[in-house]
């Protein structure tokens, strides 16, 4: 995890930036468990080996990943609690859907109160 | 910094509302409706927690050892009386609710987050009727539509059948399997999410009651069948407002009592009733327990089990969902355990009153001071569900403007966006240790109260409360284990 100061888009005083890499292999998240401050601002890099739909719940966040790049969720942490992210769809396709079928949890992320 | 306005708030999903609340549904069977975000509790609050609940149980002895606590009320409690108007529009409210959700869930929009009907039952009834019972008093008594609609039909009605005599050896035992069967829907069906199931099952509960009341009577019916009539009514029984006299009155009045007073047993409860707080108890700890990595590691220890494995195969093939079927299993296991562990201390607290005239018998006891067990479920389920409360509740907001998923905008809050920052990890985390640890406080002052109403000398009264301190602790730090569990799913 790269920890970088960087003054936040708002113009406020310096935010603490965080990066995390995430991989995806055989559907299993490594690492499962990310946790940041309150107030950080949060990239979340993904790699995967197959094509999948990502959903941060809570900061609804939603995010396709191929295995060709990486992609990146990037957000302010303005709320603090424990947020799944799941996957939906291994194996991609385009329609998005109600939350209908079994969606298996990747990652937790906690957001500690500052 | 509020998230409504950020760029980073990319919300890929069609429309404001939907999407905002989308990020909140998480998959179906996870609770009632929608998820919950709570962080766990550190580990030195918890333990803290426990320390603080240990040490003022000792206190409360020590206090209740140099003075005999007062059998009677001495003070008269202010009772006053309240417009019978104002009760019969919360009646009106409820079956305005009732009809809302039935109507919304059999013909709006089936997706849970856009349909006013999920949210309403799982959310602002369920946990909002109980936050309310517990803390300030009965609202269900005026609130209950199926009374209120019975009511009207009896006031307009000439006559008709009799009622049937009901069965006194039943007590609230239908009560309680209704209870049973909604904790199921809650905590293991699958289906407790989608809007038709929800209709569905109000529907089928609303004809369950008012053929009760047609044929037993309606006041009989409340009392012996209506799950949630007795659920809300123990819960307030902690509630400083209780009633007066009987609900009939034209101008009810209400009593101002201290805080569990009215948790007190001047006698032993029925044995229908005792199974129904164990019920409560149980289901309310399972809600959280079931969350726990240590219960996925139970469940995947029964599946590995190959002893089992034809039951579960058959299970499997019976029903397509293995996961409901563990689940259903563990729901009815914990009420079956909590009830060896309190008859069992149920027992030693018989042995350690000693003999001498007024000792009850051990049903007796369990019946006696199973009353003062109640406040720790009630701090248990305040923690339990604060933030789902304040964050899944806000869903009411754009759903108010567009219950039925129409796209309509009757109030113009259907662009509400839900803000998971409404409350911080830390107050969450204050309210709830607090919460508990007064719940076991409470829970202490009652039992010690109820040992001498039933014992008559506080000597004895207070050795018999030995065992039952010990249980309360148990449970106390139990509930505060929970809490401090991350939430796995």
């Amino acid at each position: 995890m790269m920890l970088m100061a960087a003054l936040s888009p708002w113009g406020d005083a310096a935010a603490t930036g965080r990066l995390t890499d995430i991989r995806i292999e055989h559907r299993t998240a490594e690492p499962d468990l990310v946790r940041v401050y309150q107030g950080d601002i949060v990239t979340l890099r993904w790699l995967t080996d197959e094509p999948v739909t990502l959903h941060l719940h809570g900061y609804d966040i939603e995010l396709a990943v191929t295995p060709s790049k990486a992609e990146e969720m990037t957000f302010e942490a303005f709320a603090t609690g424990r947020f799944p992210v799941e996957a939906h769809q291994f194996g991609g396709s385009e329609e998005h859907h109600d939350h209908g079928g079994e969606e298996k949890t990747l990652l937790y992320l906690e957001v500690l109160p500052e | 910094m509020s998230g409504g306005t950020s760029p980073f708030h990319r919300l890929v999903l069609g429309g404001a509302a939907a999407a905002s609340a989308a990020g909140w549904a998480a998959p179906a069977a996870a609770h009632g409706f929608g998820g919950r975000y709570d962080l766990p509790v550190p580990l030195g609050l918890y333990l803290g927690g426990a320390a603080a609940a240990v040490a003022l149980s000792f206190v409360m002895m020590a206090l209740f050892y140099r003075q005999t606590p007062a059998a009677t009320r001495q003070r008269p409690e202010p009772v006053f009386a309240v417009p019978g108007i104002l009760c019969g529009l919360l009646g009106v409210f409820g079956v305005a609710v009732l009809v809302l959700v039935v109507i919304a869930g059999f013909f709006g929009n089936q997706s849970p987050v856009k349909n006013i009907a999920p949210v309403t039952v799982w959310v602002l009834w369920w946990v909002g009727i109980a936050y309310v019972a517990a803390v300030i008093g009965n609202v269900w008594r005026c609130l209950n539509p199926w009374n209120a609609v019975a009511r009207w039909i009896g006031n307009l009605s000439t006559g008709g059948l009799p009622p049937i005599r009901y069965p006194a050896g039943l007590g609230c035992w239908p009560a309680v399997v209704l209870f049973v069967a909604f904790a199921w829907m809650e905590l293991a069906w699958p289906g407790s999410e989608a809007p038709l199931s929800i209709a569905g099952a109000v529907a089928a509960y609303s004809a369950v009651t008012w053929i009760g009341m047609t044929l037993f009577g309606r006041r009989t019916w409340l009392e012996a069948g209506e799950a949630f009539w007795v659920i809300f009514g123990i819960m307030s029984r902690f509630a400083p407002l209780q009633p007066a006299d009987s609900y009939e009155a034209s101008r009810p009045r209400l009593r101002l009592r201290g805080y569990g007073t009215a948790l007190v047993a001047e006698r032993p409860v029925s044995v229908s009733l005792t199974a129904m707080v164990l019920a409560m108890l149980a289901t309310v700890t399972f809600d959280g327990f079931k969350e726990t990595s240590l219960w996925l590691a139970i469940r995947d220890g029964i599946l590995a089990t190959e002893a089992l494995r034809p039951v579960l195969l058959l299970l499997r093939d019976l029903t397509g969902d293995l996961k409901m079927v563990i689940e259903t299993i563990g729901l009815l296991a914990f009420p079956l355990l909590f009830t060896a562990v309190y008859l069992v201390f149920s027992a030693l607290t018989r042995l350690a009153a000693g003999t001498g005239d007024r000792t009850p018998t051990t049903g007796e006891t369990a019946r006696w001071f199973v009353l003062s067990l109640v406040p720790i479920a009630i701090g248990y389920h305040l923690a339990h569900y604060l933030s789902y409360l304040m964050i899944a509740g806000q869903m009411a907001i754009p759903l108010a403007s567009d219950p039925l998923g129409q796209g309509w905008d009757l109030f113009g809050t259907a662009r509400y966006r839900i803000d998971i920052g409404v409350i911080n990890a830390r107050t969450v985390w204050s309210v709830s240790v607090a919460a508990i640890v007064v719940g076991h406080i409470a829970a202490v002052a009652i039992a010690h109260r109820t040992a001498f109403l039933a014992l008559g000398d506080a000597k004895r009264a207070i050795r018999s409360q030995i065992p039952m301190l010990v249980l309360m602790v148990g449970y106390t730090t139990v509930s505060l284990w929970i809490l401090a569990q991350p939430i796995v799913e």
